[in-house]
């Protein structure tokens, strides 16, 4: 080893603690970005298992290949991997219930076909000779045609033929809807045991003729094969299978090429990758300034060394390399570490969010999300890392080569200073004393020497504001899209079809054991509706003649989707009692008084951003609306001026678009004056908020004859259900409607949906709270590294002070009085540009979401307090090693 | 009068076989307005016995008495403020505070001791230090002479009891020294501020009152030569 990386590492042996610290930032880089490179590979990893379990691991599939060319393509170089389905044929099944899958489709596999497709057996096993067979599952939920293990099938096997050519499984049943047929040629009989069943397979496509059951390839070749290959080069398969295939169908693996990053669709890497990037560059960022730091430091403390050595000689690529020697060193044991600690911290996440993100998924995934380093993001992160140390060296080095051997040795250059007139007022005087004007002018006057450390705070300010904005805004971002609806199951049912009424459907539902609370609306959205302008709030008129160029006092009447919403008695007057409006009117009344919901939510795409706008004049209790009356199976297509210039109204047949009925407006319009009860700004359960040119009028449902009349009968009806246990409840309900015969109420298991969107905040958070402890921790060590380093270079000059009497006391003062203006530098500087970062994230991630500007304020509590904290206990840390100090020996140190 | 009483002062340094003696049973005393010169070879414990006269070093054994008060008896509070008050220490480095012009330098111990600048002493220290129209300069915006003249001028600013200078002129040209020794007595006479000295340099020795003369810890000549 030659004398001046001898020195380098005598350097950095006597400064213990930096060379810690400098080696701690490049492994929390070095994990940061191997966590990032890896996790992106794991994930696409993930999503490839995923594919691979739903699709099978192929590229391009051809169907109904000859043998001939199944032996030329096998024999084929450029094919790595193949798999073959042999088309044995169809057989016709009498009992299915699916019109458009009336066969069963039979395929014999080879010996790989298991492995390579999706074939999840979830009872039995799988053939073992050409006459055993295994069912999809589909066959007896889709079809209703229920076999059980160990049963004998006697088939009579065939081609389907339309028009003189054979059909596969690509070519959808000929429904004789469609008006072309196809017929079925028996050609043989084949007699099979049922040995087992399978999950539905993803090779059958949705509209395939037949479901599809599995035997073993017979060796006879007379029907044609369907294959599923794999090329060496997978970008190429597009113009290999347009090449092998022409003339018969073929198709691609269109998911797993995109993850593989094979097809022509980008889109789904790029967000990957710039995901990745974004995230590696805010990580780079922040460490080059740690480490950046750390260097700048130790490489102002050798500036003399430099000075000397290049006195005596020493050349300046001689001292870079010795630089850089330091920065490789430094690396060689920061960056192994840092990837491991970066595995090993991600594959603890992942063990956490593993069942988090299976229930993400649903069930009948057996894919996980488990750590997969690939060779490329190990490298990946490795120089990244070894990028991010040799710049943050790099950059100091170069300053430091700058300077001349003689200032070098005096080290001038490093403390440059410049006598400015400062007046330290009379009030800092008074709070800090001489304590605080020494401070004052130090800081003032070698602005250098402070500035690595502001810097070093105003990054930390701004990388932790904008980490926990990106989170927050992220978090926000899919609650967003989750709403907190107030009920676990829905229904939704028309009893127009059916013989049921509501009362026996809601009753059914709501008598199952485990349901807590119920409740039932019935939406009534007339056909077309205005309301009288007058009647619209100002700010209203004032949005839309600002954006839509629209002057609302200019018309009479302006369009508005009005939606009735009925809702039981019960739960309108708890809705009522929630929002402190008297009830009695409400109810039971001849003249039934409207809640209207007024309130809206307009997203406005020019700006990004959100206005929320009560839309009616709220000061008038009435609402004059016009409502067009429909005509039974019509429906309103538009308005017409006839030869007087009247308004006219057309209507057109809902099943013939040429038969038109024209209506005046005597005939169809109807003016009706809407009493107002109360206006509110929220809605009851299950509702969504509104949006531009809608309301909602809110009445209870025992009104709902007063309001619409006699003759009209519901429809659109909404139940709603809170339970303890949503999914047995769920499973009872399904139970006792299927029992009842009540087919067509919907029934919806809303509390399980918001359970998996629920989990997907809690991986968002896991990973983002993460990546903000991680981002704080550079952060912390970066204060650290410099503040500590920077009293170390001081303690010459503490030791004149103590030497003509400087008590602790003082010095205590004085060295507060410089946190302080640490703290409050950093935060003036860090504080703005944090809130521009945020407005960017803001602007950048919000886009369509419903949420306006906000700032963490926890994380800009949390900036503050622990810019504080970790700036005071650095300097305590810092002054009790100095205390100890000798000012005698600290005042021979040739140190300044 | 009696200002200074050393009495059987040690200080050691390690211990067992590898003991240094660098201070080994000292004992002395000075009068108010003396002018002492200490000489003697490198690491004959000069500047030890200055630095623990001056309340920055602690001595193993042995008693310092600064105006009749027994220095190390003072917790490290009240050594402070006795630096500040009783002590001007003037070094071979200047030893000035970088970021502070001359006068703030000059004022620092009246200041740190929380008492208004005596405008009159602060004026007539730069008149005879010749600083003037540099009040406002910087450290490295001056002469090592001119440096060493603010750090004086920071040593007599408190009017001390005593100002110990070590090895004041050790870094300075023969024609700066001079002018130095000159500010030394002239401050002796005209305030009759008591002056201990270490230098190396026999003529500078020889202007002082009396001289005393160091080895291995203990003195070994100790002569008057001028009353």
């Amino acid at each position: 080893m030659n004398i001046i990386n001898k020195f380098t590492l005598k350097t950095l042996g006597k400064n213990k603690v930096r060379t810690l610290v400098t080696i701690i930032g490049i492994i929390l880089s070095v994990s940061m970005i191997t966590a990032v490179t890896t996790g992106i590979s794991s994930l696409r990893n993930y999503l490839v298992n995923i594919v691979i379990e739903e699709l099978g691991d192929w590229y391009g599939a051809a169907f109904s290949i000859s043998a001939p060319k199944l032996k030329e393509v096998r024999n084929n170089q450029e094919v790595s991997q193949i798999t073959s389905l042999q088309n044995i044929g169809y057989s016709f099944l009498k009992d299915s219930k699916n019109e458009y899958k009336p066969y069963l489709f039979i395929g014999g596999m080879d010996a790989v076909f298991a492995q390579i497709m999706p074939v999840d057996l979830t009872e039995g096993r799988l053939p073992k000779n050409p006459s055993e067979i295994i069912l999809p599952e589909h066959l007896k939920y889709n079809g209703g045609v229920d076999f059980s293990l160990g049963d004998t099938l006697r088939l009579k096997i065939g081609e389907r033929i339309s028009d003189g050519s054979r059909l596969n499984q690509m070519n959808p049943f000929m429904h004789p809807e469609s008006g072309m047929t196809e017929d079925l040629v028996i050609k043989e009989e084949r007699t099979y045991t049922v040995v087992g069943f399978y999950e539905r397979p993803g090779f059958e496509s949705y509209s395939a003729p037949g479901y599809t059951a599995l035997t073993l390839d017979d060796g006879t070749d007379s029907y044609g094969y369907d294959i599923y290959l794999k090329i060496t080069k997978a970008k190429e398969i597009h113009s290999f299978m347009r090449q092998t295939f022409s003339g018969s169908g073929y198709t691609l693996n269109h998911d797993l090429l995109r993850y593989i990053g094979a097809s022509g669709d980008r889109s789904y890497n790029a967000v990957l990758y710039s995901l990745a990037a974004v995230l590696i560059g805010l990580i780079m960022f922040g460490s080059v300034s740690l480490i950046y730091n750390a260097f700048s430091i130790s490489v102002s403390e050798r500036t003399k060394q430099f000075g000397l050595l290049s006195s005596i000689g020493a050349t300046r690529k001689q001292m870079k390399k010795s630089v850089l020697f330091e920065a490789f060193f430094l690396s060689i044991i920061g960056i192994p570490l840092g990837l491991l600690a970066g595995i090993f911290g991600l594959s603890v996440t992942f063990h956490f969010v593993d069942n988090i993100i299976a229930s993400l998924l649903g069930e009948g995934i057996d894919a996980s999300l488990s750590m997969h380093v690939s060779w490329e993001a190990a490298v990946a992160a490795v120089v990244i890392g070894f990028v991010t140390v040799m710049i943050s060296a790099y950059i100091p080095a170069r300053r430091a080569f700058k300077v001349s051997a003689i200032d070098a040795i005096r080290l001038s250059q490093d403390i440059k200073l410049k006598a400015r007139k400062l007046r330290t007022s009379r009030l800092l005087y008074k709070l800090f004393g001489v304590e605080g004007m020494i401070a004052k002018k130090n800081f003032k006057r070698s602005r250098k020497k402070y500035r690595a450390t502001v810097i070093s705070l105003f990054l930390s300010i701004v990388l932790f504001i904008s980490a926990s904005s990106f989170s927050a805004y992220l978090t926000k971002g899919v609650s967003a899209v989750v709403d907190e609806a107030g009920y676990d199951i829905s229904c939704y049912f028309n009893p127009d079809n059916n013989g049921a009424s509501v009362e026996d459907v809601y009753n059914t539902l709501k008598s199952i054991d485990g349901v807590t609370k119920s409740s039932y609306s019935v939406i009534y959205s007339p056909y077309d509706c205005k309301i009288l302008t007058a009647d619209l709030s100002r700010e209203y008129k004032d949005y839309v003649l600002k954006n839509y160029e629209q002057d609302l006092n200019q018309t009479d009447y302006e369009h508005f989707y009005i939606e009735h919403l009925f809702i039981d008695d019960e739960a309108y007057l708890e809705y009522l009692k929630q929002n402190s409006v008297e009830y009695e009117a409400f109810i039971n009344s001849q003249e039934p008084m409207a809640v209207v919901v007024d309130y809206s939510k307009i997203y406005n795409g020019k700006e990004g951003r959100f206005y929320t706008i009560n839309q009616l004049d709220r000061s008038d209790k009435t609402i004059n609306v016009l409502f067009v009356d429909p005509i039974e199976g019509y429906y309103l297509s538009g308005t017409k001026e006839n030869e007087n210039n009247e308004l006219t109204y057309e209507f057109r047949n809902k099943n013939n678009e040429n038969d038109v009925i024209i209506k005046s407006r005597e005939e169809v319009e109807r003016r009706v004056n809407i009493k107002v009860g109360a206006f509110l700004s929220n809605l009851p359960m299950g509702a969504n908020v509104n949006g531009r040119g809608q309301i909602r009028l809110v009445y209870p449902y025992s009104a709902l004859k007063t309001v619409l009349g006699e003759n009209y009968t519901e429809s659109n009806v909404f139940m709603y259900f809170k339970a303890d246990d949503h999914k047995t409840v769920f499973d009872k309900m399904y139970k006792a409607l299927d029992e009842r015969g009540f087919s067509n109420a919907e029934l919806h298991n809303y509390a399980d949906m918001m359970e998996s969107e629920r989990a997907l905040i809690t991986v968002v958070n896991v990973f983002s709270y993460g990546f903000i402890v991680l981002i704080s921790l550079i952060a912390a060590a970066n204060v650290f590294n410099t503040i500590s380093t920077n009293i170390g270079l001081r303690r010459r000059e503490f030791a004149m002070l103590k030497s003509i009497g400087m008590t602790q006391k003082m010095f205590n003062r004085m060295m507060n009085y410089e946190c302080l203006l640490y703290g409050i530098k950093g935060l003036a500087y860090g504080i703005p540009v944090s809130t521009g970062v945020t407005w960017l994230i803001y602007r950048s991630i919000m886009q369509g979401l419903e949420t306006r500007f906000f700032i963490p304020w926890y994380s800009l509590v949390i900036a503050v307090g622990s810019v504080f904290a970790v700036v005071f206990a650095t300097m305590i840390y810092s002054m009790q090693k100095i205390k100890k100090d000798n000012p005698i020996d600290a005042l021979k140190e040739e140190n300044l | 009068m009696e200002i200074l009483r050393i009495e059987n002062l040690s200080k050691y340094y390690g211990s067992g076989e590898n003991i240094v003696k660098a201070l080994d049973g000292v004992s002395f005393s000075v009068e108010k307005g003396e002018f002492l010169a200490i000489m003697g070879p490198s690491g004959s414990g000069k500047s030890t016995l200055l630095h623990i006269i001056g309340g920055v070093d602690k001595p193993t054994s042995g008693k310092v008495y600064m105006s009749g008060q027994d220095v190390y008896a003072q917790n490290d509070e009240q050594l402070a403020i006795f630096r500040r008050r009783q002590v001007g220490l003037i070094y071979q480095f200047y030893n000035l505070i970088p970021v502070l012009d001359v006068v703030e330098n000059i004022t620092l111990p009246v200041l740190l001791d929380g008492r208004e600048v005596n405008e009159d002493r602060l004026n007539e220290l730069l008149m005879i230090l010749d600083l003037k129209g540099r009040e406002k300069h910087l450290p490295n915006q001056l002469s090592g002479g001119q440096q060493q003249r603010v750090s004086i001028g920071r040593a007599l600013m408190n009017a001390p009891a005593v100002v110990l200078a070590d090895e004041p002129t050790g870094n300075l040209d023969s024609k700066n020294s001079q002018e130095i020794v000159e500010l030394l007595k002239l401050s002796n006479q005209k305030f009759g501020q008591t002056i201990i000295i270490i230098t190396h340099d026999e003529n500078i020795a020889l202007q002082a009152d009396r001289i005393m003369t160091l080895e291995d810890g203990k003195i070994i000549r100790d002569e008057v030569i001028r009353k």
